[in-house]
């Protein structure tokens, strides 16, 4: 919706600097842009990672808990196996919750591969940047 | 009627916006009708949510068109009333209508 917008602003912005000057006129599209800000940033999007990346983070720390618990292994860190078998599991997570599986795994699974040795925090960060890409991947492609 | 039928305020002014503006209806060209008959001051990220919601509804369809470079190399998004958008026109009028009959209305 975003490029629907911004075209639109940019062909009305042209038609008011005939109309009113070039200062009013981007007083005007400023006000356009930071008024509609909420409709192009979509508060559902932005809550929509974190939901995709708790459960991750959260079956990483049991994975955690799991390991600490063999008493042989006690105070080891724990394998990249581990994180691999959690995107994957993540990543059916997001395959079963968007309406556009193919991408949404993608892209999360390209943004968590990314962070493989990261701690939670940045698995969110990561989510948080996979996640709308996927969303306008979809875009992009129903456009098509 | 259930409660999800029926058209709220500017869902009303968008889609009678729509259906003036014939094949020439998208979100500027909505915005700036909207904005020169009512005197609104209305954002175009308002006309694009309701327009969006009023497509969920079945009530406009949209079509894309190419990229133009008076739109920044931008494509356009052009809406239509489906028959279920003029129903719900010919409804809402026939409400205020039939709520209005007989009244009388001081300045």
């Amino acid at each position: 919706m975003i490029d629907f917008i911004l075209g639109d602003l940019y062909e009305e912005y042209g038609l008011k600097c005939g109309e009113r000057g070039v200062l009013a006129a981007r007083l005007w599209y400023t006000r356009q842009v930071l008024l509609s800000l909420p409709v192009m940033i979509k508060p559902v999007e932005l809550l929509r990672p974190p939901m995709i990346a708790l459960p991750l983070v959260l079956l990483d720390r049991l994975w955690c808990l799991v390991y600490s618990l063999i008493p042989l292994k006690d105070g080891l860190d724990r394998a990249p196996g581990f994180l691999i078998a959690n995107i994957v599991c993540g990543c059916v997570g997001a395959a079963i919750a968007r309406p556009s599986p193919l991408n949404a795994t993608l892209a999360t699974a390209f943004a968590l591969a990314c962070s493989i040795s990261a701690e939670p925090p940045l698995y969110i960060a990561a989510a948080m940047i996979a996640v709308p890409l996927a969303a306008r991947l979809r875009r992009s492609y129903e456009m098509a | 009627m259930p409660k999800g039928e029926s058209l709220g305020e500017f869902e009303h002014l968008i889609l009678l916006a729509v259906l003036r503006l014939n094949d020439d209806a998208y979100g500027m060209r909505v915005r700036r009708e909207i904005s020169e008959r009512t005197g609104r001051d209305v954002t175009i990220g308002a006309v694009y949510a309701t327009l969006e919601r009023l497509e969920t509804k079945g009530l406009v369809s949209a079509a894309i068109s190419e990229p133009t470079a008076e739109r920044g190399g931008r494509a356009k998004r052009s809406f239509r009333v489906t028959a279920q958008g003029m129903e719900a026109i010919n409804r809402t009028r026939h409400e205020m209508q039939s709520m209005s009959e007989g009244l009388v209305f001081h300045a």
